[in-house]
């Protein structure tokens, strides 16, 4: 199955319903429906308020049957969230994927997961152990100073 | 005979094309986003997909797409009655097209009546005291029916409107909103309908996982039941693997040959094959008029060629762009020292046969590899 016509019925669904939700901007590159990328606006009330954070999307040839795979490409000071690579550790890119999920549910659940850090299966092992100690202060604070310092456009 | 006035009707065929976009939702398959072809339902949570597209997904995970409810191939039943209605819906939406052109065409012819009426409440405004006329307005209910009349009943009609409720002034035709339940787009006359309508939609869903939830609660042995079709679908699930495991290539090769397919590429490649032939075998047997199985072998083979097409673009796109392309070093290596001694042999010949000067010039140029050990011989002739 060709990814790229669901690839293109989202791509028309987005277009149609961009104004619905301020907080993600998705497009694909160079009009390479295999390769997207999307901006995420910081959620309220979370550190990583007021920055926006750039997604590398890569769609494979079986798409719907298989997860895209997604890396952030701003750096970010997040539990799950890998400093060097923006690799994302996220259960439904990775074992619970279901076609039923789209690339903007995808960034949806992304922003979900900035604002919900999940300490407990980290991929940053300081910004997880901050959190694991209870350090809720220095964790905002440096997640804060990495959003002021690379999230800033 | 009674005339209908245009901006009533249109606000019927307005409503009629916004229900039909909601309900394209329905018949889309989740996975591959179209309307559904040959829909099959999934015996526990009764969602529909794709014949195809469900197998496929079946092939490496056993859950429902949708849900995550254990569930497998063997669970799959075809809805006759889901079949007939998505073609039906299919036929309606090509009428809708034809219904949106319609109403594209009498917006435009309504902006002209609006305009009309902008100027009629203008001059009115100066002169006449607006009340009265309002009242006589609504005395005379039903409409003229000469058909002339109606062109100048659509502007009154929205003047009327227009004084019930003057906070909405403006062109109010025209406006758009979206439903904030279903998020589709319509026009601010009807959005009251809409909604309303929306909202008893969603009240009846809620209640109906109402129902179900409290169908977990009464029954507790669920979860036992749901583990158990979890084994159940991965015992279902592994003979697959398995069956491709023990077959040797010679088998397989048989195999698809028997059905008419190609028996080229490696071992992964006949085993893709021969998978999405039984995908597709399979969902052709679920539509209601299968085709033959040879229109399926040529479906596969066009398969086979899309998917090698995005291969090769797949590759492709993970070159970066800007550098060249990489060089295969032994090749390059081979044909410099092709190019060398066949220039060193040119030379040697021009210092021997001096006045041929320009044939070996053009012998340096044209020679490919062949040529070279005639050359050689010609050389050591006459040498």
């Amino acid at each position: 199955m060709a990814p790229s016509r669901r690839l293109y019925k989202e791509w028309e669904e987005l277009e149609r319903a961009q104004k619905q939700d301020p907080d993600i901007f998705l497009y694909p590159i160079d009009d390479n429906l295999l390769h997207w990328q999307a901006k995420l606006k910081g959620p309220a009330d979370s550190p990583y308020e007021g920055g926006t954070f750039v997604l590398d999307i890569r769609i494979p040839n079986n798409y719907p049957l298989s997860a895209p795979n997604v890396r952030m490409k701003t750096k970010i000071f997040h539990p799950n969230i890998h400093a060097k690579t923006g690799e994302i550790c996220l259960d439904i890119l990775k074992t619970t994927w279901s076609p039923a999920w789209t690339l903007q549910s995808v960034c949806r659940a992304i922003l979900v997961l900035l604002s919900h850090p999940e300490p407990d299966s980290p991929l940053n092992c300081d910004a997880g152990n901050l959190l694991r100690a209870g350090d809720l202060r220095g964790f905002r604070s440096v997640a804060k100073m990495y959003t002021v310092l690379y999230a800033k456009e | 005979m009674k005339t209908v006035s245009l901006g009533s009707l249109q606000q019927v065929l307005l409503s009629f094309r916004n229900v039909l976009q909601g309900g394209q939702n329905i018949v889309t398959c989740k996975i591959c986003g179209e309307t559904l072809k040959t829909p099959m339902m999934l015996q526990k949570c009764s969602h529909v997909f794709c014949s195809l597209c469900i197998r496929r997904w079946f092939d490496s995970n056993c859950i429902c797409p949708e849900c995550r409810i254990p569930s497998s191939t063997g669970e799959l039943y075809k809805v006759r009655l889901v079949e007939d209605i998505v073609e039906l819906w299919n036929t309606l939406t090509n009428e809708a097209q034809v219904l949106n052109q319609l109403i594209t065409e009498n917006q435009f012819h309504l902006d002209r009546f609006e305009n009309v009426e902008e100027h009629f409440s203008c001059s009115r405004n100066t002169s006449l005291d607006l009340t009265p006329v309002d009242t006589v307005e609504k005395e005379r209910v039903p409409p003229d029916t000469e058909s002339k009349e109606y062109q100048v009943e659509t502007p009154k009609k929205n003047q009327r409107k227009r004084k019930r409720n003057p906070s909405q002034e403006g062109r109010t035709s025209q406006k758009i909103a979206e439903c904030p339940i279903c998020g589709i787009h319509i026009s601010i006359r009807l959005i009251q309908h809409h909604v309303d309508i929306c909202l008893t939609k969603q009240s009846y869903s809620r209640e109906s996982i109402k129902s179900a939830e409290l169908l977990t609660d009464t029954k507790s042995s669920v979860d036992d039941e749901r583990s158990e079709a979890s084994l159940h679908a991965s015992f279902e699930k592994r003979p697959t693997t398995l069956w491709y495991k023990n077959l040797s290539d010679k088998k397989l090769k048989d195999i698809l040959h028997y059905y008419g397919l190609s028996t080229k590429g490696d071992r992964n490649a006949l085993i893709r094959r021969h998978k999405e032939f039984v995908f597709r075998y399979n969902a052709e047997l679920d539509s209601k008029f299968p085709r033959p199985v040879s229109s399926v072998i040529k479906d596969i083979e066009e398969w086979e060629k899309q998917q090698e097409w995005m291969n090769v673009s797949e590759e492709a796109s993970k070159l970066p762009l800007g550098r060249p392309l990489p060089v295969n070093n032994d090749a390059c290596h081979i044909v410099t020292s092709d190019f060398e001694s066949l220039v060193q042999q040119a030379k040697r010949t021009r210092v021997k046969t001096g006045n041929n000067f320009c044939a070996s010039n053009f012998y340096e140029e044209s020679m490919g590899q062949d040529d070279i050990s005639v050359f050689t011989q010609q050389d050591s002739e006459y040498s």
